[in-house]
């Protein structure tokens, strides 16, 4: 008898071998061992891009650690990072267009200036220079007292780096 | 004895608080200016009278400008503004929400949008004119280091 080769979902519920929750019909894999199959949750992956993508499958169980708020807000924190070290640096003063692509990442001022959180400046001579405006001014003081009050939680040090460095 | 009604007293129009008075001059005294240069550089011989509203517009607001300008070219920490301008224009600059008052050492003066809009009408009108010889004092008193 050739049995088909690779992963096979479950035709029928039954409880997981990893958490123990039941699995409904189709979302398991099967797999067959020396006492007969098992049916167990997927593993977690990573779907989508690197950026905006997300994990998917695992036991309910993992997905309860997944689902961390201070995780997610750490996550959110770090996929940002390159656009608050754009208000950052503005912010300190350092708003020349040398300074700048000295400092930032290309994208990330453009991104800030795409979306109004700073000001090109006014003429060829790069005069005035590069301004926060007020929502960028609201963004990177929040950010600032979110993240000083976590300086001690491990992550958000790393972050704080990140942003203020040089 | 009758109900002889109390004299109430005139209301007085409601003065505007010092901080939107202070804006609303400087805007102000920008828009005469721009009204007024024209009116001069057709003809500055004519005008002497006009020449001297001009530059007494100008000379009013400068240090108010020279706080704007030096937060806006980023030399905006504490120490610096100190050492480069007018301690009452800063206090005036931040009850006039023109400038955001620090946070910190590391998070130091910055500018807000209605300051940004009032150095960049200020910067579209004397820009141009900065190498003019009547201008010049005005351009470097402002922008000078």
């Amino acid at each position: 008898m050739v049995r088909k080769q690779g992963a096979r979902a479950n035709a029928r519920p039954a409880p997981c071998a990893r958490c123990g929750k039941t699995v409904p019909a189709g979302e398991g894999i099967v797999s067959f061992g020396r006492d007969g199959a098992t049916v167990k949750h997927p593993r977690p992956q990573w779907i989508g891009s690197l950026i905006s993508g997300s994990w998917a499958g695992g036991c309910p169980t993992d997905q309860v650690a997944v689902a961390d708020p201070m995780a997610e807000l750490l996550g959110e924190l770090l996929r940002n990072s390159q656009l608050h070290r754009v208000l950052w640096v503005v912010a300190s003063g350092r708003n020349r267009y040398d300074d700048l692509i000295l400092f930032c990442d290309a994208n990330a001022v453009e991104q800030a200036i795409t979306s109004a959180l700073i000001v090109e400046p006014l003429d060829d001579d790069l005069l005035p220079p590069y301004h926060l405006t007020d929502a960028g001014r609201n963004l990177i003081t929040r950010w600032r007292r979110e993240v000083q009050a976590r300086l001690d939680t491990e992550g958000f040090r790393a972050v704080w780096e990140a942003v203020t460095a040089g | 004895m009758t109900n002889v009604p109390r004299p109430v007293a005139a209301e007085e129009p409601c003065p505007l608080s010092g901080r939107r008075q202070a804006a609303a001059a400087l805007s102000n005294s920008l828009a005469q200016f721009a009204e007024l240069v024209e009116l001069y550089e057709a003809k500055p011989e004519k005008h002497a009278a006009t020449r001297v509203r001009l530059f007494g517009l100008l000379s009013v607001g400068s240090r108010v400008y020279r706080v704007l300008w030096l937060v806006a070219t980023g030399i905006n920490r504490p120490f610096l503004l100190e050492w480069h301008a007018e301690p009452c224009a800063l206090e005036l600059a931040i009850d006039a929400r023109l400038v955001a008052a620090p946070l910190s050492e590391e998070f130091p003066y910055l500018i807000t949008d209605a300051g940004r809009h009032t150095i960049n009408w200020w910067y579209q009108l004397i820009s141009p004119r900065r190498e003019h010889r009547d201008f010049k004092p005005f351009w470097e008193a402002v922008t000078l280091r």
